[in-house]
């Protein structure tokens, strides 16, 4: 497709609002009057039961309009469903115990919020503490604290799964390679926090409720179901701008429960921006996990069978749409490799740290850790190099569509190719000489490398795969990645553009504006797409929203139909106008022409304001005006079927990175040379807005791996509550990123786009780790956790070095 | 967080242990601690004022005497709480005589902290609690001095 | 020095973008706060409130400062600019364009105070190397574009400086 605007570099619509400080944001915005603010007493204990809580003394307090506690939640609402079947019971405030340090406890509605924290230190709370636990293994036990007594065991979720023949592949492996990782718990930090706007208008029984949110929208029929409301009385909107998520803000929709009902209590609109350390200690982030992991491999290289026991950490409650945390990388578990058998056990654990939720990576940074890992040490146990190994496994081109074990197609790629084009960019064969140079000098240089399938679009059917094929055919299927887009253009022939796929950065009005404008042959400067998010009167369905990098994919394929709808309905009334069959007209310069007539021709502006202003020349049959809607879904996202087989996502990217690194074995830093990423993502529509996810993403994965984790110690006390203890990457910890792109279309999508923008953050955490290990090499060091911090490196080199001097 | 030391004081064990045990005397060296009462049995309720790192604040604390053996050994433990968090201590204390003028004062103690002033001040609370404890005892043999002289 | 009690307000008078405003605050207000909710002037942000951040920068008499690390009282009869000063009169700084155009910016939220330290930056700075951008810019936090962009721009406006 020879195209003006699409795949074209073109400058962000948003950027000339959002550089001179003129975006509207949740905090700059007071949609109604009389605006109170609220702040949160939060539970300084992990595990503590709730005597009593005296409120008297703060209502009294200047300022305050109201105190609200867990009773006055638990008489107003329901717990919030989850999609698992073990009883647990989580509001929006504790209403008995409290299960994580930070969890909202009440509630000061005051005038400011200076004075609503001064009323805070007056509520009285009396705690009865109880024994806590974070420790993923610790939480499994049998005499464990547990969490939520109704469920018995802190065990939220649990499953297992066996594709092909298992047994039999390891019977015949030549050798079995097996290994235990640990992943931490970090979280994506955008620089904006939470912050919710509600409220309820008692006289129509209507919830309003503004917040920085971006779905996935399941998650209103979640919210109206806690406010036992209907859900059209439930309007939720979102501001065009929000700053940042990855993920983190899907996490809100508690909160915004808890202020809507706040505002129903003390009887005005309710404000509440949350402050960092809240955000640390009680937003969501991202699961922690264990992974036993076992491969079956032959003498040349090759993996026949994985077996995999994945535990995720959910925090003090499984909250929705957890544990989809275990499961959105079910379809491609087997990453990019042609392994046939597959056995897993999947289980979410429940302990006293934060709840989880989605994070950019969502799962894949959990599950290529220990694959990408494992494939390093298959590769030293062989005596092979990684990259053969690598290869030999991949799946090789003419294999596509590829479906996986467990269910998973893989709509396109060419996995060698661009493998091979890595190895190649960074002159993989003369690293090894340089290394053993470098040794020789007393320098240890180390070269990593992964391999991994990126998943976009989620088929929200997938979430279902959390339960039995029994369990589940209890209720509806569920399928489907839906999502909408309305192209419209009013008399004067404005045309307007509404998404509900609530960007949080990624420029979506500017590659809505290209798409429309590609359709209709405009200049996409003069096309106004709205970004705002209104569940009144947006065209949204279940799986809108923006996360699992469904705009390039789906949302845009949404802005495609609607806009070829408008293109239809244009050519018809030309066809109609000039009497001359469909096939002979082009759209294009504002005008509808004949083919090789010169002359004849009718302006868009005309043909708009006809259906406007003189709808009688319209052909019989068509309505008046131009408002059109399109729906857009990919017929791959179905339910799972009874054989525990789902295809997860829509579309699926391949990233291949290559990291070198040097380590100080004096100190323990560790310092990356450089990153080399070769990026399938399909047909790329902005190239600018590409480059910029791919390089975003990439710097989350790095702060993975290196500096970020939400710190426990064991009896459950937080102890990364700020930004100088949670360290986030900054401009000088940024290493020379390569990136290279190939581009083989998706078949499924009108535009032949995958979605991008977490694949580095799922493979960054393992190449490094590849890298640091094989800088370590011959010191006897696995690397089989994170973040890579001098003080956890230093002691793997001590430790290592006393354990050779005993054996020696 | 877990620590100990020990220190000489001036006076007969007897004495000393009879200071210790003076809510006015400990009201003085506790560093932050505006006012103390007895409430119970060798329970006291105080009010101190501290701050750690960035985390200043009020903390309504109990301190509780236990495992009284005059004039050798007691174990006090406090538990106090407040808008920047809360604190769970306990210490032992072991005097011995030097001779009929001096005694060797021995401590442990183990702190739990919890709260926002453990989320931000992680780093400086091993820090913070030595020169607390240091600066109690420091101000214990000040007010043993003092009481000497005038003696 | 001013005092004044906890709940006393003190009028506070600031020439912010060359406009005069005075407003009565008590003297814990943040002027961060002062500057979004009493002057109206939402473009500058807040991220963290403990000064590590970035994305509230203003300057105050010339310099980039924390605005959430100081009092609105401490800004008394102060010369502050906030980004909305910085297109001033219509014509935008080079450095918002060069951000657009280097895509240095996603979301948008840290960006006006890397705009406020970065124009500070490019006064002090004739001929700045990539190291001394990036630790000028080590005080912000940006968790969507990488740096790269940011570092881009501000080089690109640096070179245009110097070529003039």
């Amino acid at each position: 497709m020879d195209c003006k605007h699409i795949g074209k570099p073109m400058k962000r619509v948003e950027d000339i609002r959002l550089t001179s400080g003129r975006g509207t944001f949740i905090d700059d915005m007071n949609p109604f009057p009389n605006i109170h603010q609220a702040a949160i007493l939060r539970s300084p204990y992990p595990h503590a039961r709730i005597k009593e809580i005296r409120t008297e003394k703060a209502e009294r307090m200047p300022g305050v309009k109201a105190v609200i506690t867990g009773q006055d939640i638990a008489a107003l609402t329901n717990p919030f469903p989850v999609g698992v079947t073990a009883p647990v019971k989580y509001y929006s405030l504790a209403v008995d115990k409290v299960r994580f340090v930070g969890e909202p406890v009440a509630v000061v509605i005051a005038k400011n919020r200076y004075l609503a924290e001064d009323a805070l230190e007056a509520i009285e709370v009396v705690y009865e503490q109880l024994p806590a636990v974070v420790d993923i293994e610790k939480a499994l036990e049998p005499d464990a604290p547990v969490l939520h007594e109704a469920v018995g065991s802190n065990i939220a979720n649990h499953r297992h799964f066996h594709y092909g023949n298992v047994d039999e592949a390891f019977r015949q492996a030549d050798l079995v390679v097996k290994h235990t990782f640990f992943y931490p718990k970090y979280s994506a930090t955008p620089v904006e926090t939470y912050g919710v706007i509600a409220h309820y208008d008692p006289s129509e029984q209507q919830y309003t409720i503004w917040s920085n949110f971006h779905g996935p929208f399941t998650l209103q029929s979640v919210m109206a179901a806690a406010l036992r409301t209907p859900s059209n009385r439930l309007r939720i909107m979102i501001p065009k701008d929000v700053g940042g998520s990855y993920g983190i803000k899907s996490g809100v929709y508690p909160y915004m429960v808890l202020m809507a009902v706040a505002s129903r209590i003390a009887g005005v609109p309710v404000k509440w921006i949350e402050d960092r350390q809240e955000h640390l200690a009680a937003s969501s982030s991202g699961t922690d996990r264990v992974t036993w992991i076992e491969a079956a491999v032959k003498r040349d290289g090759t993996v026949t069978g994985l077996k995999m026991k994945m535990v995720d950490n959910v925090g003090g409650y499984v909250r929705a749409p957890e544990p989809a945390c275990l499961y959105r990388t079910h379809s491609n578990t087997t990453g990019p490799y042609r392994i046939r058998h597959l056995q897993m056990e999947t289980i979410a654990v429940m302990t006293n740290k934060s709840p989880t939720g989605l994070i950019r990576g969502y799962g894949g940074q959990q599950l290529y850790f220990p694959l990408e890992r494992l494939m390093h040490m298959i590769a030293q146990k062989l005596g092979m190099d990684p990259a053969d190994v690598i290869r030999k496994n991949l799946i090789r081109a003419e294999e596509f569509p590829y479906t996986t074990p467990s269910g998973g197609v893989y709509d396109s790629g060419d996995y060698r190719k661009a493998f091979d084009m890595l190895l190649d960019i960074v002159n993989y064969d003369e690293f090894r000489q340089k290394q053993k140079q470098a040794r020789a000098e007393g320098k240890y240089l180390g070269m990593g490398l992964a391999c991994i399938v990126e998943p976009s679009g989620s088929n929200m059917g997938y979430i279902t795969i959390a339960l039995t094929p029994e369990e589940r055919a209890k209720s509806l299927p569920k399928s489907g990645c839906a999502e909408g887009a309305t192209v419209s253009i009013d008399p004067m022939g404005g045309i307007t553009v509404r998404i509900s796929t609530t960007p949080t950065g990624q420029g979506h009005e500017t590659v809505a504006a290209q798409i429309v404008g590609e359709v209709l042959g405009v200049d996409p400067r003069t096309v106004k797409v709205v970004a705002e998010m209104d569940t009144l009167t947006s065209p949204w369905s279940v799986a809108s929203g923006s996360y699992s990098s469904r705009f390039a994919a789906i949302g845009s394929s949404a802005v495609y139909q609607a806009a070829h709808k408008v293109r239809q309905k244009l050519l018809h009334i030309a066809q109609e106008l000039l009497q001359v069959p469909l096939d002979q007209l082009v759209l294009e310069h504002g005008r509808i022409a004949v083919k090789d007539a010169p002359g004849r021709e009718i302006s868009l502006k005309r043909l708009i304001g006809s259906t406007h202003w003189n709808p009688d020349v319209l052909p019989p049959g068509m309505e008046p005006g131009i408002h059109e809607t399109a729906f857009y879904t990919i017929p791959a996202a179905m339910p799972p079927d009874e054989n525990d087989q789902v295809n997860g996502s829509v579309t699926y990217g391949f990233v291949a990175d290559a990291v070198t690194v040097e380590v100080d074995i004096e100190t323990g830093e560790v310092k990356i040379l450089d990153y080399t990423t070769v990026h399938d993502a399909g047909k790329l529509l902005n190239p600018l807005i590409v480059d910029g996810q791919i390089l975003g993403g990439l710097v989350h994965g790095l702060g993975g791996a290196m500096y970020e984790e939400l710190a426990y110690d064991r009896n459950g006390q937080f102890l990364s509550g700020s930004f100088m203890d949670y360290l986030c990457p900054t401009a000088p910890e940024i290493p020379p990123i390569t990136i290279k792109h190939l581009e083989t279309p998706s078949p499924l999508t009108p535009l032949g786009a995958k979605g991008l923008g977490e694949g580095n953050t799922m493979s960054a955490p393992a190449v490094i780790a590849n890298a640091v290990e094989d800088a370590l090499s011959g010191l006897g060091v696995t690397i089989d956790t994170l973040p890579l911090s001098p003080n956890r490196i230093w002691t793997l080199i001590q430790d290592a070095k006393q354990k050779m001097e005993i054996t020696a | 967080m877990t620590g100990n030391g020990s220190i000489e004081l001036n006076g007969p064990i007897e004495h000393v242990f009879h200071k210790l045990m003076d809510p006015e005397v400990l009201t003085e060296c506790i560093m932050g601690c505006k006012s103390m009462e007895l409430v119970g049995e060798r329970k006291y309720r105080a009010d101190l004022s501290v701050g750690i790192a960035a985390v200043k604040g009020k903390y309504d604390a109990y301190i509780t005497v236990e495992e009284v053996q005059a004039p050798h050994h007691f174990k006090l433990v406090v538990h106090g709480e407040g808008g920047p968090g809360y604190v769970d201590a306990e210490g032992i204390i072991d005097l011995t005589p030097l001779d009929e003028s001096k005694t060797q004062l021995t401590y442990t103690y183990q702190a739990e902290v919890g709260g926002k002033v453990a989320a931000i001040g992680q780093r400086m609370l091993g820090g913070v609690a030595k020169l607390l404890i240091g600066d109690f005892f420091k101000k214990i043999k000040k007010n043993l001095e003092r009481g000497q002289q005038i003696a | 020095m001013i005092q004044a009690a906890k709940h006393e307000k003190v009028l506070v008078r600031v020439r912010i973008n060359g406009k005069l405003y005075a407003e009565e605050v008590e003297p814990r207000r943040l002027l961060s706060d002062f500057l979004r909710e009493d002057c109206g002037l939402t473009g500058t942000h807040v991220g963290c409130e403990h000064g590590v951040c970035g994305a509230c920068t203003v300057r105050v008499n010339g310099a980039a400062v924390r605005s959430c690390l100081m009092f609105a009282v401490q800004a008394a009869d102060a010369e502050i600019t906030t980004v909305e000063g910085l297109s001033l009169h219509g014509s935008r700084h080079p450095l918002q364009d060069a951000l657009s155009e280097c895509h240095g910016l996603q979301c948008g939220f840290c960006t006006p105070g890397i705009l406020m330290s970065a124009a500070e930056f490019l006064e002090e700075h004739q001929d700045p190397t990539t190291e001394q951008i990036e630790e000028m810019l080590s005080g912000h936090l940006c968790r969507c574009t990488g740096y790269k962009g940011i570092v881009e721009a501000i080089a690109k406006v640096a070179k245009e400086q110097k070529d003039r």
